[in-house]
């Protein structure tokens, strides 16, 4: 299901990126067996050697859109690509019909980029307070910021002042997410969410991008299945460096000769 | 009765007699202790802080305090004549703090900009050959220049000495200790800097953005933060807080203003850093403190009983080498500190 804001499909990502884009930094070896990923599905230019230069990924506001594959396929580097963190070889990336491509991580992220990031990355020696107190842009109020995160992670308040490195797992991931909430953010960036965690806090996490994705537009990299189809309304199926297949998550199931095919082992 | 009384008055006498010696000796000690701890600090904290937000070990930390002496020392003999009132010296002594914090902060934010900024990425070989490449060249230039101007670069500038504000040379009696002036500042201005860092890292939006981003500088920079610009402001004041570390060594009889400063304030900011652990704020102000209190404590032996001129320099070696086998990340280092 979509969920157009305002009555209208507004784009407010567009990828192209090079496929050579996810290859080790050395380059020259391990092509081969080396994943390449590409966000895409029309190859438009011939580009660096055999591989092509794809393009049309795209991400409309208010959907929560899931980058599905096997591990390795390149998804989280899509991920960094947008925003900056592995900058596009080749390529590009538009964010609000804007390219953003070669912009500095932070600029991005003041564009209203925000990333939950594989393994959480918390700033473990910051309590919690702090960690939702940096994630809040200047320009904002923190108190609004701390009542936002709160309301919505209610078991995050008994917790405030201690240091986030002391939470659980699942304290940690919504923390994660709380600190792209309050980024006061028009796209977050969710990378496996689910990693690492017992299978009743993932479906606290999983009802946390629920409640995050009614405001904010989410794209989301997930391993497993079954939540990633739950979650998003759209996915893009990636391997060997390439979309190959995409489409509304309704009715999709692992068990569709396709998915079956790009996703077991 | 009377033998024995005479045996106990003696030695009650000896008793008292060496309480008093050993009080003052102690209050000599603390205070020298604490003035040490007070310059150590000083130079650390920039380094310790550069290390832990940007991982790079600045070679030429020292560097940056022997120009800073150099700096203060021209500002106060260019300024102070035989004539100046006592005032007008301690202005300008306040003045050349100034001074010399504010170019040797902007000569610390250029130098990051220009040649630290492009090696981030490398491994810390080339942070360290690249550092040592700049003692190597502003040592130099600081030896050409001395030596234009008719000096000796090996030995403390004498002319220097004598512009210090009255205060800094006069002496002062604490609890029968005879202390001059100018170690009672250091430990002020030490105490100062050591509570403005504490509430800058710990009270302030920036400070918030330096604790995270010496953990995590590229999630820093994906909230948002302009971690680049983190690094030039902390190198920039880190350069400038070694300025002023200089300025007062330049009177300080314990060292003065030379070329070798720089190699001799390297080598204690360095035993500093990895004794407190590397990156960490809290471990470079107890381990300051740790071998002040060695460095006074190992003087006073070496004056009073053992005449080994090396021994404080020994002692302290020693303390970092039994810290490092028993903690090899310092007593309050992270396992892991440099942020990106």
């Amino acid at each position: 299901m979509r969920l157009p804001l305002g009555g209208r499909v507004v784009q407010l990502l567009e990828l192209r990126l090079a496929a050579d884009q996810f290859v080790d930094t050395l380059g020259e070896r391990h092509l081969a067996e080396h994943r390449r990923a590409v966000v895409g599905v029309r190859p438009v230019l011939p580009a660096f050697g055999a591989f092509p230069f794809l393009d049309e990924a795209d991400v409309e506001e208010g959907e929560v859109v899931a980058l599905i594959g096997r591990n390795g396929v390149g998804k989280t580097t899509t991920l960094r690509s947008i925003l900056g963190l592995t900058p596009p070889r080749e390529g590009s990336v538009r964010f609000r019909g804007e390219d953003v491509t070669g912009e500095e991580t932070h600029d991005i992220a003041r564009r209203g980029v925000g990333w939950v990031p594989e393994e959480r990355r918390m700033f473990t020696h910051l309590t919690v307070d702090e960690n939702v107190r940096i994630a809040t842009p200047e320009s904002a109020n923190v108190p609004e910021a701390f009542e936002t995160a709160y309301s919505t992670f209610p078991e995050l308040e008994d917790h405030r002042g201690k240091e986030a490195g002391d939470l659980s797992g699942g304290q940690q991931q919504m923390v994660a997410i709380a600190r792209g909430l309050v980024g006061d953010n028009d796209l977050l960036l969710v990378d496996e969410p689910s990693e690492g965690l017992a299978p009743l806090i993932v479906e606290a996490v999983a009802d946390a991008i629920r409640t995050v994705s009614e405001e904010t537009t989410v794209l989301l990299v997930e391993q497993n299945f079954p939540l990633a189809t739950e979650l998003a309304d759209r996915y893009y199926l990636l391997d060997h460096g390439t979309v190959v297949d995409a489409g509304s998550t309704e009715g999709v199931s692992r068990d569709d000769e396709t998915i079956r095919r790009y996703l077991s082992a | 009765m009377s033998a024995l009384g005479a045996a106990l008055v003696s030695a009650d006498l000896l008793l008292q007699g060496g309480v008093v010696d050993l009080f003052s000796g102690l209050v000599g000690v603390v205070l020298d202790g604490l003035s040490k701890a007070a310059l150590f600090v000083l130079i650390a904290s920039g380094l310790s802080l550069i290390f832990g937000l940007m991982g790079v070990l600045n070679f030429a930390h020292g560097s940056l305090t022997m120009i800073g002496a150099y700096l203060g020392g021209v500002v106060m003999v260019v300024a102070v004549t035989g004539e100046t009132g006592g005032l007008t010296r301690l202005v300008l002594f306040f003045l050349a703090i100034a001074a010399v914090f504010g170019v040797m902060t902007a000569f610390g934010a250029a130098m990051e900009r220009t040649i630290i900024r492009p090696i981030y990425d490398r491994a810390p070989l080339f942070q360290i050959l690249l550092t040592f490449g700049v003692v190597l060249v502003l040592d130099e230039v600081a030896r050409i220049v001395v030596e234009l101007r008719g000096m000796q670069p090996q030995s403390d500038w004498q002319a220097a000495l004598g512009t210090a504000p009255d205060f800094l040379a006069a002496w002062y009696e604490i609890a029968g200790v005879s202390i001059r002036g100018l170690y009672l500042f250091e430990v002020l201005v030490g105490a100062l800097v050591v509570t403005a860092i504490a509430a800058f890292l710990t009270r302030t939006r920036y400070g918030l953005y330096i604790r995270a981003g010496s953990e995590d500088a590229e999630m820093a920079q994906a909230l948002g933060i302009d971690i680049r610009q983190a690094f030039t402001v902390v190198f920039g004041v880190g350069a400038g807080l070694a300025g002023v570390a200089g300025v007062m060594l330049m009177w300080d009889p314990r060292y003065g203003a030379s070329v070798p400063l720089g190699v001799e304030t390297l080598l204690i900011g360095f035993i500093v850093v990895i004794i407190g652990g590397l990156g960490s704020f809290k471990g470079t102000v107890v381990a300051a403190l740790l071998v002040g209190f060695t460095d006074a404590t190992m003087t006073w032996v070496f004056q009073n009983h053992v005449s080994f001129p090396g021994l404080p320099e020994m002692v302290m070696f020693l303390v970092l080498v039994g810290v490092l086998v028993v903690r090899p990340q310092g007593l309050f280092g992270l396992a892991e500190v440099g942020g990106h």
